[in-house]
């Protein structure tokens, strides 16, 4: 099943009304599912955005869709609640593995999980992936 | 599109070597488009930026292309305002290595009073 052909709960379009962050900083395009703990997103990575570099989207891109994800994920719960999207920031960062870097015109798909949940801070693990089929 | 120092994200002000460290005085640009969307509020460094800026330093300084593979931590204990403070140091420290192929760094990026990333790094050559 190709991810693709699912409806989206957040289409490209509408992204930036679930994120403090905006163009040309958005690194996440669609939410595709979300459950209290998880999300999976997807994005498209475009030859013009700014962390593509020789046309191949920079391990800073990957860290911060992650983390937009994460963003994302909160900016719709946010907005179900009538809240506006917070901001939230990265603090730390442990065991990171770049396996491969994604090039223009690839859709990347990354989901992620809730290991903590306090109230001023998630820890969450991501991973994002790029020429997988589910 | 291009690298962060090609399209004027940071100028290198000067450059200094202290046996295995090499420090860097950058200048942050506060006019750069990614302060359109990080944030329309208030200007703020994304950090994936400081980590960017950190790869592509020292690749100019090894002359070589790199691809990150690893990090064990990377902490952030501040946040960059362009407006507040454009110019950040940020001090790289190659570190022993288990073949030619490999970089194994750590670095510290710093404002005047506080520290802003702390990261360790090991790249390989692209």
């Amino acid at each position: 099943m190709n991810l693709l052909t699912i409806k989206p709960l957040v289409t490209p379009e509408e992204v930036t009304n679930f994120l403090p962050h905006q163009h040309p900083f958005v690194m996440v395009d669609t939410l595709i599912d979300r459950t209290e703990s998880e999300a999976t997103s997807q994005f498209l990575i475009k030859s013009d955005n700014v962390l593509v570099n020789d046309g191949i989207f920079q391990e800073s891109g990957l860290i911060e869709n992650i983390a937009q994800t994460i963003a994302l994920k909160a900016g719709y719960e946010s907005v179900l609640r009538n809240e506006e999207p917070q901001i939230g920031f990265i603090i730390q960062i442990k065991d990171l593995e770049i396996f491969d870097l994604p090039q223009a015109g690839e859709i990347i798909t990354t989901k992620i999980k809730i290991t903590m949940n306090l109230p001023q801070m998630l820890v969450i693990e991501g991973k994002s992936f790029w020429k997988t089929k589910f | 599109m291009k690298a962060l120092l090609e399209t004027n994200f940071g100028k290198i002000i000067s450059t200094e070597i202290q046996e295995s460290k090499v420090i860097f005085e950058v200048l942050l640009e506060v006019k750069h488009d990614i302060y359109r969307g990080h944030f329309p509020f208030k200007s703020i460094t994304p950090g994936v930026c400081t980590l960017q800026l950190v790869r592509e330093l020292l690749e100019n300084y090894l002359g070589k292309k790199l691809k990150l593979v690893k990090s064990k931590n990377i902490k952030f204990s501040g946040m960059i305002d362009p407006n507040i403070t454009p110019q950040i140091t940020i001090e790289i420290q190659i570190l022993p290595a288990d073949s030619l192929q490999q970089i194994n760094m750590k670095a510290i990026v710093l404002g005047k009073e506080s520290i802003f990333c702390k990261y360790d790094g090991e790249y390989i050559n692209h």
